[in-house]
């Protein structure tokens, strides 16, 4: 493990900007960077990366997978980072990229350090940020991994094992405007709509495991007119895929009396849904994940969290993935940095899965 | 009364954008032309414009006014207006309003000025920002007025005489809640949106009564999806031909939004504005039979109401002097359909023509 070596990379990668959904000159710069490696690389249809790297002083075939996403959230272009004793950060006027470029430095140090392994395979997904479109539509008839680990978590405990279904939705209401003042009974007011249907919407925490939220609404242009658009930003959230659902359907027929009460109409639009996924703590990529903490003075933190991440795509095709940390703080901020020693731990927890497989 | 200058003045001053509040070139522009026709001008502090110009075959020293505001709506820039002779309207390319709304009114003035045979001294007002809630009549500098009746040029068919306007009430509404991760901690943020819901639900809007009506116009709340939402804006409004009631609605509207507020435990901050204060002129006065006699004499038959909307002439009758309101032969305002009606802007001409001579 070279630490000035695993900065360098890292400063690297996050000067080459890569706002989502600007980010194939990355994916490019990774492909060429992962074949100085020794990786046969493919892109699949969506321009996800995928790098196969051969065995290391192993004679085992089963492949394990480790996977980042290459983009980033804005503002994310001139990068210049600022490398301090103890943490890189940015010069303050963008974020700094840790996300998720500190783990992909991390897979880059651990293929160069690691004394042995088996075959990798390294895949760096588009999109994530605003999604998580690229885990979704990447080509998964390219992966031969049966396991593996996706690195986008803060800190070098977090061993993430489930996600919740997340269904995010669109709702629009449409009424018809009128002037308030000259004509009102001519109007149906969508903002009166939308109030009465959030009124009888059950949100916040339903139960242990489950969520809902209206966390955006924008109804109405101008205080004289009876508000003709309202548009509501919705999410509900479960461990429970069930249970999840049954909310969604809940709150739909919700939306739907409301505007029927009010003579309005209502559109509703599912722009994301993650399906809940869990992994059993005594799963093979988890107990690696545990023992390979403790041999490097780190204490695992195993849980289910409630956002989805790429895990949650690459989980229901077949490959179980766990979320790691990468050593990052203050994401999606112009303040966000990442710790050097937690770089260094995380980059040596990955070695040591990788040897211990060998 | 020359239709041709009447329409080249007109086009003149639509091409000279004025979007609220960026009319200070526009009403400069309106200062200087009207010196030419041999006025003297002021300002106010406030950039309203004032001119007035003395008697003319005529011994009156009573003087009237007429006022216009000089600003328009968006999109307002580049406009080009395209005189249809067929239709006998003037519109736009329709990739702006044409601006009408309320330069048709100012052209009408000026012909007017230059058609009369005779006239009493008068007052013309060029307003600022009235599309952004009557500013400029609001800050406007009364002490440089004589005249003892205004008529304001805003209204659409020449036929329209308002005599009385709603008193109305702008309410603009900030609930603050607490902000956080809405999977993964939400009972540790409070919704600022569930607040608002819980006011509106609560609220008569909409028609309340054959003179009053209140709405919730604009409802903007939360940044994000997956965020407990901290900040919800409403804006609110509610108005009455009735002062008394306007006044009463708007503190209950005012008590509810307190009410949902304390019941959900959030901040909550209303700014409350008079925007306008009713008014109600006799049909009998002066200023309403005169105009309306102007009017029979060009065969218009005067449509003398009362109004919701706001309009400078609120502010002069706040201040003591009796305005009404007249219409100018513009249709489809603050639209990029907007056009103007030719034959009714020679109308609206004649009458204030008939008007002033009538007054010399």
């Amino acid at each position: 493990m070279d630490k000035s070596r695993l900065i360098n990379t890292f400063c690297d990668l996050v000067r080459i900007p890569s706002e989502s959904p600007d980010d194939k000159e990355f994916i490019a710069y990774m492909e060429n960077l992962l074949q100085k490696e020794g990786a046969k690389t493919r892109l699949d249809d969506f321009g996800n990366l995928v790098g196969k790297i051969p065995a290391k002083n192993s004679s085992s075939n089963e492949y394990v997978m480790f996977c980042c996403h290459g983009d980033t959230v804005k503002p994310g272009i001139g990068i210049e980072p600022v490398v301090e004793e103890k943490i890189i950060r940015s010069k303050g006027d963008t974020i700094l990229g840790g996300d998720d470029k500190a783990g992909i430095a991390e897979i880059i140090e651990m293929l160069r350090s690691a004394k042995k392994h088996p075959p990798i395979e390294v895949v760096i997904t588009r999109c994530e940020e605003i999604a998580p479109a690229g885990a979704e539509f990447l080509d998964y008839s390219l992966i031969d991994s049966k396991m593996g680990y996706v690195l986008d978590m803060d800190t070098p405990s977090d061993v993430i094992t489930g996600g919740p279904t997340c269904i995010f939705y669109t709702v629009k209401f449409k009424g018809v405007p009128a002037h308030s003042g000259v004509s009102p009974e001519k109007g149906v007011s969508a903002i009166q709509a939308a109030a009465y249907a959030i009124s009888n919407l059950r949100l916040g925490r339903i139960d242990h495991e489950t969520t809902a939220n209206v966390g955006v609404i924008k109804g109405g242009h101008s205080m004289n007119i009876i508000p003709e658009d309202a548009e509501l930003a919705v999410e509900c959230r479960s461990l429970n895929n069930e249970t999840a659902l049954k909310v969604f359907d809940e709150m739909k027929e919700i939306f739907n009396k409301a505007a029927k009460k009010f003579g309005a109409t209502v559109s509703i639009d599912a722009t994301t849904a993650l399906e809940a996924y869990s992994i059993p703590k005594d799963a093979k990529v988890v107990q690696l994940a545990v023992s390979a903490m403790k041999k490097n003075g780190v204490t695992p933190d195993v849980k289910g969290i409630a956002g989805g991440t790429d895990a949650t795509h690459i989980n229901h095709n077949g490959i179980q993935t766990a979320v790691l940390g990468v050593g990052g703080r203050m994401m999606h901020s112009t303040e966000e940095y990442v710790i050097i020693d937690e770089l260094v731990a995380i980059t040596n927890i990955i070695t040591t899965i990788v040897e211990d497989l060998a | 009364m020359n239709t041709q200058r009447l329409i080249s003045t007109f086009c003149e001053l639509v091409k000279i954008p004025s979007e609220s509040p960026n009319d200070k070139e526009f009403i400069s522009y309106v200062a200087k032309f009207l010196r030419l026709e041999g006025a003297k001008s002021k300002r106010d502090s406030y950039g309203n414009l004032i001119i007035k110009f003395p008697a003319k075959n005529s011994k009156s020293k009573t003087s009237i006014a007429f006022c216009c505001h000089g600003d328009t709506v968006k999109p307002g820039v580049g406009i080009k207006p395209i005189v249809d002779l067929e239709k006998g309207i003037i519109r736009t390319d329709g990739t702006t309003i044409l601006g009408a709304d309320d330069k048709a009114g100012i052209a009408e003035i000026i012909e007017m000025i230059r058609a009369a045979e005779k006239h009493p001294p008068l007052e013309i007002i060029i307003t600022r920002c009235e599309e952004i809630g009557s500013l400029g009549a609001k800050n406007l500098d009364f002490s440089l007025i004589d005249s003892k009746r205004v008529y304001v040029l805003d209204m659409d068919a020449p036929s329209e005489l308002v005599i009385g306007e709603a008193t109305h009430v702008h309410m603009d509404v900030t609930y603050t809640g607490r902000a956080a991760h809405s999977g993964a901690e939400p009972e540790k943020g409070i919704s600022s949106i569930q607040a608002a819901v819980r006011a509106i639900y609560n609220m008569k809007l909409g028609r309340i009564d054959a003179g009053t009506t209140a709405n919730v116009g604009v409802f903007n709340g939360g940044e994000a999806r997956n965020s407990i939402p901290e900040t919800t804006k409403l804006l609110a409004e509610c108005r009455s031909l009735d002062y008394e009631k306007a006044i009463k609605l708007s503190e209950e509207m005012k008590e509810i939004f307190i009410k949902a507020s304390n019941e959900s435990g959030t901040k909550i901050h209303i700014d409350t504005d008079l925007v306008s204060k009713g008014y109600k002129i006799s049909a009998d006065s002066d200023i309403v039979k005169e105009f309306a006699i102007a009017l029979e004499k060009h065969g218009v038959k005067p449509d003398i109401q009362v109004i919701v909307a706001g309009t400078d002439a609120s502010l002069f009758n706040e201040h003591g002097i009796p305005a009404v309101v007249v219409g100018i032969g513009c249709r489809d305002i603050h639209s990029k359909g907007e056009y103007a009606i030719i034959s009714e802007m020679e109308t609206t001409t004649k009458v204030l023509v008939s008007l002033v001579e009538g007054l010399a």
